[in-house]
Parts: structure tokens; C-alpha cells; sequence
């Protein structure tokens, strides 16, 4: 046995995760069973405490969190519901994770969740949208982000996201998690882009909206950003499209169907007309939004064209390499992409 | 040389607290849980009790109840390693004759004051 703590705490927080996850399963089949209840709880309990004392802030910031729902539960104010432990087995293998390979980059997603999420949250509603795809066809629109432009011509024709703005696509260290950003408005001016520009459909200044209450937006966090979508994996979304914030869990169903569970935030002191302007712009993000509907429609069809034609048969198509580095920061890059089926093959020994 | 006994279901706790106190020539006994914990103390000639609450078979609590019930240990001081959602536990811990907290996360620094305080 090694004599330093932290690598003690490893092995024992890989023990209690096993632990834990036994007891949610358990529970699944004896959800009104205290004994399990109180090992779920005290294993967390540990993890948080020792966690703490060895430096994994982040980890024991989250088992924290999950202690406390279980404590409600311990203490009779809640129940082990199936969907109570559908999260909790979710939450268990991201703590795993975060034991496994901490995430060093983790500050600059995390930022990226605090510029949206900084003040008290409300929420306006939910609802659920089933589409005929993967879960990780899914995975791959948020990390593709020249789709934006290609696949929403809406954005293009109304300029809310153009190749030309200025925009950043982040991944953490271990390239699971993306953050990409565009800025409205920032369009950069040039002589070959107004050429190349002027030969796209999309591009035609004369198209015009008899109503341009969607285009209108708030810069709330004075910084410009009309645009940021966050992509946790394997299950969430949050973005902020001018001024929608929502965040999208994604759960799959089978093979060939999955489900995104959208839901619409706003700040608890915000002014009522904030609150409608939110709510307006679901017509574009949301489970029934033009552009949210263009990109499940699009999964679909990539989930048919990967399909191949015979019983285990798949097709794909090589882009620009298997490079896991290279792609810069800007928009027009696979490197979210490549990496995103390089955590999953890695994840599941393919 | 005087020992002190550390009970703590956290491998990894009981490890830093013992490297912490060694290294301060005190003498180091470990438990894993408050029933280890009583029979480690019966077994040994112990100056302090450093413990966790949360424990699975006997929690901190109820070891210190059936261990201030032992002649030898009446009056032993006993520091509770708590964390900050233990407040409940933390008024019966003290009801039940508990002598110092320290609560998680915690310097070696820290425990080794809160000790040498204690016995010196």
C-alpha cells in the first residue's frame, strides 16, 4: 500500500464509487431500503470530506451537492425515486471520471457556465423533445460548429452567426468537453470575403423579416457574445443564443432514438419584458425551435446515411484526418469532433 | 511517548493524520470504525482520540458514549473531525463529551495545534 494520502484516496474513492453504484442499483428494486440510503449517503459523505482534504476541490464541490440530496432522502423529505437514481447513476460515473482523469482545463468551462449562470436562476419551463438518432449523433452538432452556417441559413441570411465573426472554440485537456462562442456583429471585412460572400444564397442583403423581433437581443453580460454553446460530456448542453438560456440533458433510449430534456432558464430579478423576450426566442432554440428542429432533423438524417445497408454494416467518411491537436480555435475545425469519438473509444476499450 | 488513536473510515484520513502526528513523535494507533475504534482503546494505552463522526457499524457518536462508559477514558480528550454538514451531530458530539472540532479540509498544521494543546 502506498504511503501517500492522495494516492490512498484513490483507491478509496474508486471503492466507495463501486460501493455507491451497487447501492443505487439495489435501490432501483428496494427503493424504500434505509440501509442502502445510508450507504449511498455515507460514501459520498467520505468522498466529499476526504476529497477536500486532498485537493480535489471540484470533486468534493459535486459530491457535496449529491450528499445533499441523499440526506433528504435519508432524512425522509424525499424519495428514491427511478428517476431520482437515473441521475444519481449519471452523477456517480461523472464523479468516477473526475477521479480518473481530473480535469485540469476545467477553469475555462467552468467559466464559461459561470458568464451565464451568475446570477440567481428561474426556471420558465421544460419540456422534452424524442428524435430517431443516436445520442451520439446528437454529440456530434454542438462540437460541428461550421453547421451553423451550412445547415441554419437563418443565422447566415440575419447575420446572428457568420464564418467571418469572431468566435473560439475551447476544449478541456482531455477534449470532452467543448465551449465555442461567437460574437454578432464582428464581422471581419475583406475584399475575398465580400466576393465569396456575395456568390451565397444566404447572403442576399435584400431578404428582410416582416417581424424582426427575433433578431432583437440584449447583450445582458455586456461582453458581446451572442452565441455560446457548452457541451458537457456525455449528457449536457447549456447555451445562451442572444438571450435563451437553456440547458438540453440528453438521454438515450435505444440505439436509433433519444431524448433531449430542454430547460428554459432566466434570473429571478429580471424584468417581466426580459422574461417574454426569453420565451420569444424559443421559436428559434428550443425543443420546437427553427433552428433546434433543423439540427435533430439533420441527426436523423446522418444516423440513415451512417446505417449502411445490411445487418452490421456502417458507413463514414474520413474528413480531415484523425489529428486530436491540430484545428487552431476558430469555428472551422473538426478537432471537437475528433475528439468527442476519441473519448468515447477510449471510455468504452473500442 | 504518547500515542493517540485515530478512527476514521477514510483510509486516506487516517494515513495523513498519522503521518502528521508521527512526524511530531507522537505514537499512532488506527481504527476503521467506532466498534475497531472501542477495542483498539481497550487494547491500548491511549493520551487522545481523534475521530471521524460518519462511520459505518458504530458512528462517532455512539463510540464516544460507550467510550467515556470505560473508567480509563472518562476524562480523555476526544477531537471530532467534522465536515460542515455535520451540524446535528456536531451539538449531540459535544453533549456526548467531545473535547475539540476540526473540520474538513484541514492543514496538518491545524491538527498538530489543536493536539500538542491538548497533551502536549
Amino acid at each position: 500500500m502506498s504511503a501517500d494520502p492522495v494516492e490512498i484516496f484513490r483507491q478509496e474513492a474508486a471503492d466507495l464509487l463501486e460501493a455507491l453504484e451497487q447501492a443505487l442499483l439495489d435501490l432501483e428494486r428496494r427503493p424504500g431500503d434505509r440501509d442502502l440510503v445510508n450507504t449511498a449517503f455515507r460514501a459520498l459523505h467520505t468522498i466529499k470530506g476526504s476529497g477536500a482534504m486532498f485537493g480535489f476541490d471540484d470533486l468534493a464541490g459535486f459530491a457535496h451537492e449529491f450528499e445533499t440530496v441523499f440526506d433528504r432522502v435519508r432524512r425522509g423529505e424525499s424519495h428514491a425515486s427511478p428517476a431520482l437514481i437515473a441521475v444519481a447513476l449519471n452523477a456517480q460515473s461523472f464523479l468516477r471520471t473526475q477521479i480518473e482523469t481530473p480535469d485540469e482545463a476545467s477553469p475555462a468551462i467552468g467559466d464559461g457556465i459561470r458568464r451565464v449562470l451568475r446570477r440567481p436562476l428561474k426556471v420558465l419551463g421544460y419540456d422534452t423533445q424524442r428524435f430517431a438518432a443516436n445520442w451520439k449523433n446528437y454529440h456530434e452538432n454542438p462540437r460541428d460548429s461550421f453547421h451553423a452556417n451550412i445547415l441554419h441559413t437563418f443565422y447566415g441570411t440575419f447575420g446572428l452567426s457568420r464564418q467571418a465573426q469572431e468566435s473560439a472554440m475551447i476544449l478541456d485537456d482531455h477534449g470532452r468537453h467543448v465551449y465555442f462562442y461567437t460574437k454578432v456583429g464582428t464581422d471581419r471585412a475583406s475584399a475575398d470575403y465580400a466576393e465569396t460572400a456575395a456568390t451565397l444564397r444566404s447572403h442576399n442583403p435584400d431578404f428582410r423579416l416582416e417581424d424582426t423581433r427575433l433578431l432583437k437581443w440584449v447583450d445582458e453580460f455586456g461582453d458581446g457574445v451572442n452565441m455560446q454553446i457548452l457541451t458537457l460530456y456525455p449528457s449536457f448542453v447549456l447555451h445562451q443564443v442572444c438571450n435563451s438560456i437553456a440547458v438540453r440533458q440528453l438521454v438515450p433510449r435505444s440505439p436509433t432514438s433519444s431524448d433531449l430534456h430542454w430547460t428554459y432558464l432566466g434570473f429571478a430579478d429580471e424584468p417581466a419584458g426580459m422574461t417574454d423576450t426569453r420565451l420569444f426566442q424559443t421559436n428559434l432554440v428550443g425543443s420546437a425551435g427553427l433552428v433546434s428542429m433543423e439540427d435533430t432533423a439533420v441527426c436523423e438524417m446522418v444516423r440513415r446515411g451512417t446505417a449502411g445497408s445490411g445487418e452490421g454494416e456502417a458507413s463514414f467518411m474520413e474528413m480531415g484526418g484523425k489529428d486530436l491537436t491540430s484545428g487552431g480555435s476558430t469555428k472551422l475545425s473538426e478537432k471537437a469532433l475528433r475528439n468527442f469519438w476519441n473519448t468515447y473509444r477510449v471510455q468504452m476499450g473500442l | 511517548m504518547k500515542t493517540v488513536l485515530t478512527v476514521d473510515d477514510s483510509p486516506s484520513v487516517r494515513q495523513m493524520v498519522k503521518i502528521a502526528l508521527q512526524g511530531a513523535g507522537y505514537g499512532v494507533v488506527e481504527a476503521g470504525d467506532g466498534a475497531q475504534g472501542l477495542s483498539a482503546a481497550k487494547a491500548n494505552s491511549v493520551a487522545l482520540i481523534v475521530t471521524d463522526l460518519n462511520m459505518p457499524n458504530m458512528n462517532g457518536l455512539e463510540f464516544i458514549r460507550a467510550l467515556r462508559q470505560l473508567g480509563a477514558y472518562r476524562g480523555i480528550p476526544i477531537v471530532f473531525l467534522t465536515t460542515e454538514s455535520d451540524e446535528t451531530m456536531k451539538k449531540d458530539a459535544k453533549a456526548a463529551g467531545a473535547t475539540a472540532w476540526i473540520t474538513k479540509p484541514f492543514k496538518q498544521d491545524q491538527l498538530l495545534t489543536v493536539v500538542k494543546k491538548l497533551i502536549g
